[in-house]
């Protein structure tokens, strides 16, 4: 037995030892396929926006909660809301992109018209505090004996719906729910007062004032490119080690407004001669390039600029 | 209580600040020039407002050839890229002080240089010379020089100074002269003859008729003067030579060896080195003569001292480690440390005009011409040939002379110059072969 042991364990010991063997090997000699190195444009962005990119949510007050009666609850739908409780047609408003979905005709049978119809927000296939008898594949059944759980889970999503940007999350994802949608009395009210159209926000704030990282580093993209074509380092011993760095504050227009700090480092006994000439063409290359065109609704992220100017001799 | 209250102050404030900077925080941006291309200068002929004859020539003639001595100083440079007079569009003379500047515009020239050539009442001749920027359509500098006739050229080398110094952001440097070893001749009956020329290679002098060969020139800071070695009789000397008098004289008679002769920035000494009984030291004498005295004194050769331009210390090379390497001492010959730790051996050593940088031959495989700062870092080399030797620096510090030999039994040898970045190499027309090169200061 303990020999038979001894030796089952020493055949699975050498079984374990060729197979690593093999599979280093196998290893050792495959080819590996060299990573293709595609040159791309890098650009560094060094500066990262703390506040996020996304626009500020509105201030407004997000869509009512779901009404335990349908009816009454409507009226008290934030007022900005343009569409105005019309008929019952599906198409309240001929929206070109709410069109293209394909709606379920007639959605609402109850006889009551919907006010709000926008039909493509109503699937959300939730635990329905009314069940509805007729159909027996609905999961959510056995919650129904909860008619509490289904509103509070509305209300928490209820207020992500009415960003000003029509995103494409929220649209998607209420795409995807449509073909589940049925006509269900109760649920009809769940978006009430939401529409998938970017509604009008009352808030004053412009949308995405604050530069996210990619903002910032397309903004960065559009100055060096307008910057670049005038901008001429002198030449000379240790030329390539001065790097000017100027701050100049722009109009709303791209205009210069003026050029403040000049700052240069990288001197050595050897390039201080140049240290002016360097800053005079850096200042150069700023009056040529203005105006300079960027987009005026990140204005606040450009309106102080600091290029800062150096030279890299080419491999 | 106060401490609060301060604390609060200052917290207020460091807040308001916060917020203020907050507002303002400035978009950083990279901008790299990485193009090689040298910036061009249009550079059309020079009119005159009244053709007058002059002993060098017509004032229209000289328009373009002042024009074209500029470009061709812009262009050694290796800055710049001057296109002209030959091809560029003429311009009056009231268009001188008012450039075209959108058909300059349209020329791609990014600078634009012109002025006048007038004779005045007096024979002397006026030469404008101005600067402009094309893009920016403004007026970078200007100049008038007023010269004999005779002296036209310096015009237009101070014209190309002053294009230069304002490009560049350096000191001036094409109005100086270079004294040179002229060398004819079989290989073992050579006649070596001391020569000068403007440092565009013009104006070529002989100065000594080469039955004596001379070796190792040196300007005087005046240029009055030039010291140089000489074998008389198989004997070296050091001489001095009077541009103005022709005269030479021994600067120090002595049974020994002494060779390596250079003058300091204020010209009153001259550095040498000495060999007694198998030991070479530096000396020092004054420029009129007198007592030599020792600057070092440890077993080995010293030479090729060079004075750095305040005249405080003196970078030499020695073999007292084995090979011969660079050096550092004061002027008085204290404080001795060595600078150079490269492989193979560093020679003739050249302390920059400007005071940055020592230039030196490297002797490793080849000899090449190099560079380092005084205190021996950055050492970078700037030639790669089979033989590049004996560098002189250029008086503003940038550019750097020496010679070159061709390899194999006819090997010639020839001047050349490079510049600080190693890239603008270029031969100076000599009309015989050249050696030894010495670059004077800015004339006077």
């Amino acid at each position: 037995m303990d020999r038979a042991e001894a030796t089952g364990f020493g055949i699975a010991f050498a079984g374990h030892a060729a197979l690593l063997a093999v599979l280093a090997f196998g290893l050792a000699t495959a080819k590996i396929p060299k990573p293709q190195a595609d040159p791309i444009e890098v650009s560094f962005v060094d500066e990262v926006a703390l506040e996020s990119q996304s626009p500020t949510p509105t201030a407004e007050a997000p869509a009512p909660l779901l009404a335990e009666e349908e009816g009454p609850a409507e009226p008290s739908a934030p007022a900005p809301m343009p569409e105005p409780t019309p008929a019952p047609p599906v198409e309240p408003q001929p929206q070109p992109r709410v069109e293209p979905r394909p709606l379920p005709p007639a959605p609402t049978p109850t006889p009551r018209p919907t006010p709000k119809p926008t039909p493509p927000s109503r699937p959300v296939p939730r635990p329905q505090p009314k069940a509805q008898p007729p159909r027996p594949a609905q999961p959510a059944q056995p919650k129904a004996s909860q008619p509490k759980a289904a509103p509070k889970a509305a209300a928490q999503k209820a207020p992500q719906r009415p960003t000003p940007k029509a995103g494409s999350g929220s649209g998607g994802a209420q795409q995807k729910a449509a073909p589940n949608a049925r006509p269900t009395g109760r649920l009809s009210g769940l978006l009430n007062g939401i529409s998938d159209r970017p509604s009008e926000s009352r808030s004053t704030t412009p949308p995405a004032a604050k530069a996210g990282p990619a903002v910032q580093a397309s903004l960065q993209r559009a100055v060096r490119d307008q910057l670049r074509p005038y901008w001429k380092s002198p030449t000379g011993a240790d030329a390539d080690q001065l790097r000017t760095l100027v701050t100049v504050r722009l109009s709303r227009t791209g205009a210069v407004l003026d050029v403040g700090d000049v700052q240069t480092t990288g001197i050595t006994p050897s390039n201080r001669a140049q240290v002016k000439l360097h800053q005079e063409q850096a200042v150069r290359a700023v009056r040529l390039a203005a105006p300079f065109k960027l987009p005026a609704e990140y204005y606040d992220a450009w309106k102080v600029i600091r290029p800062a100017f150096d030279k890299r001799l080419s491999q | 209580m106060k401490t609060a209250r301060s604390l609060l102050a200052g917290l207020t404030a460091a807040l308001v600040a916060t917020g203020a900077a907050a507002q303002d925080t400035p978009l950083s941006v990279d901008v790299t020039d990485t193009s090689a291309e040298d910036m061009t200068i249009a550079v059309p002929v020079m009119p005159t407002p009244a053709v007058a004859n002059t002993v060098a020539g017509t004032t229209e003639a000289l328009g373009r050839q002042v024009a074209e001595v500029v470009a061709g100083d812009l262009s050694r440079s290796g800055l710049f890229r001057p296109v002209g007079p030959n091809g560029v569009r003429a311009v009056s003379f009231p268009e001188v002080t008012a450039p075209a500047y959108d058909a300059w515009t349209a020329s791609g020239a990014a600078a634009l240089v012109q002025g006048f050539v007038r004779a005045n009442a007096d024979g002397q001749l006026t030469v404008g010379c101005y600067l402009y920027d094309v893009a920016l359509k403004s007026e970078l500098t200007r100049q008038g020089y007023v010269v004999a006739p005779r002296d036209w050229r310096r015009a237009a080398h101070k014209c190309a100074d002053a294009i230069y110094a304002r490009l560049s952001g350096e000191s001036p440097f094409f109005d100086s002269r270079i004294a040179y070893i002229a060398e004819s001749g079989p290989k073992n009956r050579r006649i070596k003859r001391l020569a000068i020329m403007d440092s565009d290679g013009a104006n070529h002098r002989f100065l000594t008729n080469g039955q004596s060969t001379v070796l190792t020139p040196r300007f005087s800071p005046d240029y009055k003067q030039i010291v140089y070695l000489s074998y008389i009789e198989n004997r070296p000397r050091i001489y001095v030579y009077d541009i103005g008098t022709g005269r030479q004289r021994v600067v120090t008679e002595s049974a020994n060896q002494t060779f390596a002769p250079r003058f300091s920035p204020d010209g009153r000494w001259i550095l040498y080195s000495m060999a007694v009984g198998g030991n070479t030291d530096i000396y020092r004498i004054s420029a009129n003569g007198g007592q030599p005295q020792r600057l070092t004194n440890t077993p080995g050769i010293d030479v090729g001292g060079s004075y750095s331009p305040d005249g405080s210390k003196i970078v030499f090379e020695s073999d007292r480690s084995g090979k011969q390497q660079l050096y550092v001492m004061d002027s008085d010959g204290s404080n001795q440390r060595r600078i150079s730790f490269g492989g193979g051996s560093y020679a003739t050593p050249e302390w920059s005009p400007r005071g940055d940088l020592v230039a030196f031959t490297k002797i490793a495989g080849n000899f090449r011409v190099g560079v380092m700062t005084p205190d021996g870092g950055g050492e970078r080399l700037l030639t790669n040939s089979w033989q590049d030797e004996a560098p002189t620096w250029s008086p503003n510090g940038r550019v750097i002379q020496f010679f070159r030999t061709s390899q194999g039994r006819s090997g010639g040898s020839s001047v050349w110059q490079v510049d600080l970045t190693g890239v603008n190499e270029r031969r100076i027309p000599t009309p015989l072969e050249g050696s030894d090169p010495t670059w004077g200061p800015l004339l006077p």
